[in-house]
């Protein structure tokens, strides 16, 4: 095998490993391939696949009592220095665990196209962090306030939108506002645009009144309906797009898929995974059930343009 | 500059272990519940990792991630060998609600950290469908042969748009000066 025929299939298995993980078979080849090439070593791809997932994560949840007390007493045992192991710790209480349907939603596919998820279990995970020990063969970098500078604008420029406010990983206790609140908070905001839903002539839109606030430097908004007909989520759901002048016009950005229940109002959060720069069209469609990512566009029900 | 919470873990600050609990514990428990784990798989994942981040603390470096992308990497082995033991991934029931899910979720408080934003940059450079395969594949953990029997894109093509959609994140994490969380 060539270096460059090597590199391509070390970074193939990095990338399976960082996503999929890897069965003994290939775990064994990327060891060795390794052992051959130790310049390879590194866990790029395993961090670069935890930062999207950070990036998309959507919700914090806070932790079961129950466990934290477990894993307080497992820590406080670690700094004493004694050693701490998993398995002696109860289990949830029957009323925590999931329910039979639950646990059928994760039943693993079965489809033959799934082959490399696949047969062998992989052994427990390696001890963590070697991959920043391979890492740290990369050159140092100097850290420089303009980066870091940088970096803040960019987080605050590209990412605001996916999470407004700015303490880490806090769990607040204060009640938290209600939608029809946090679209008032917006709207009043300097920047918001506040735009008016043209109905089309679906059906579904008889009688359909709101509007789209949108505020362009945190990258968040709220859709508002009234007398937009309720949906069967089962058959169908009603899909956001924005359309954006810096992006192709075949494809706006997905602002998700929502429900509207019998009584015709919703207050609607926008949620999307990429960042809108220039809006010049907000428009909601009838999709099948989970959304699509390309829309044929055959049941638009509302419109919002920016002037 | 003050230590980072397992730098502190590291040096056998009893607070410490707290102030860790405090700061991931939510995201290590939120990762894991994404997969579709039951909530008793989900707790032994979060003893494990925290196990993990117990005994391996020493060895953050904070001039290669974040702490917190480092605590996520390291769930994400832990979930994806819980995954791959027991033969198992989240279907695609799992999949899109998270998408649609209207109903006043907390904010993730994540901005901060220099990874999220590098990796966003870098996906709004992918092509749509790019970008919705990396998604799938990373944030949702399925398969690749799920996700091409999803989005009916060949199996090859899923791997090529997961491994470009990764490199191109890697490039830009690597490209980046020393990582870390950003100071408001």
């Amino acid at each position: 095998m060539t270096p460059s025929h090597a590199r391509e299939r070390v970074r193939d298995l990095q990338a399976s490993r960082a996503t999929v993980g890897l069965d003994l078979r290939d775990r064994g080849e990327l060891d060795l391939l390794l052992e051959r090439h130790p310049e390879l070593d590194d866990s790029g791809f395993e961090l670069a696949a935890a930062a999207v997932e950070l990036m998309a994560l959507q919700a914090i949840e806070p932790l079961p009592v129950g466990l934290r007390a477990r894993l307080e007493r497992s820590g406080r045992e670690a700094a004493a220095g004694q050693p701490v192991e998993p398995s002696p710790w109860p289990r949830a209480v029957p009323s925590e665990v999931a329910t039979p349907a639950e646990a059928a939603d994760v039943e693993m596919a079965t489809s033959p196209a799934d082959h490399e998820s696949d047969a062998e279990p992989s052994p427990p995970a390696p001890e963590p962090p070697s991959v920043f020990e391979a890492a740290a063969s990369h050159p140092s970098r100097p850290q420089t306030l303009p980066w870091i500078l940088l970096a803040a604008a960019l987080a605050a420029a590209t990412i605001g939108w996916l999470r407004p406010t700015a303490q880490p990983e806090v769990v607040p206790t204060a009640k938290r506002p209600t939608l029809v609140e946090s679209r008032t908070l917006l709207a009043s905001q300097p920047g918001s645009l506040s735009l008016d839903w043209t109905a089309t002539e679906d059906l579904a839109a008889i009688g359909l009144e709101g509007d789209v606030v949108w505020h362009p430097e945190r990258q968040a908004g709220f859709l508002t309906f009234s007398g937009l007909a309720a949906n069967d989520p089962a058959l169908e759901q009603y899909q956001l797009w924005i359309f954006d002048a810096t992006r192709p016009q075949e494809h706006p950005i997905d602002g998700g898929v929502f429900d509207v229940s019998a009584d015709g109002v919703a207050v609607i959060p926008i949620r999307t995974q990429l960042e809108v720069r220039e809006p010049t069209l907000f428009a909601v469609t009838v999709e099948a059930p989970g959304g699509v990512v390309v829309s044929g566009r055959e049941r638009i029900v509302a419109l919002a343009q920016v002037s | 500059m003050s230590d980072s919470i397992l730098q502190s873990v590291a040096e056998g600050k009893s607070e410490a272990v707290q102030a860790c609990i405090d700061a991931y514990g939510g995201l290590i428990w939120s990762m894991a519940r994404k997969k579709g784990l039951t909530q008793e798989d989900a707790e032994d994942v979060v003893q494990e990792v925290f196990i993990d981040l117990w005994k391996s603390a020493s060895r953050y470096d904070p001039t290669k991630a974040s702490e917190t992308a480092f605590v996520a990497m390291i769930t994400r082995r832990r979930l994806i060998d819980r995954l791959r033991r027991e033969q198992r991934r989240p279907s695609t029931q799992t999949m899109i609600p998270e998408v649609h899910d209207v109903s006043g979720s907390e904010h993730t408080h994540l901005e901060n950290v220099v990874e999220v934003a590098l990796a966003s940059k870098a996906l709004s450079q992918l092509k749509p469908k790019e970008q919705r395969v990396v998604l799938l594949s990373t944030y949702h953990g399925m398969s690749h042969g799920q996700i091409a029997d999803y989005t009916g894109i060949p199996l090859g093509t899923v791997k090529t748009y997961i491994r470009r959609g990764l490199q191109r994140v890697k490039a830009m994490l690597d490209e980046a000066p020393p990582l870390g969380e950003v100071k408001a």
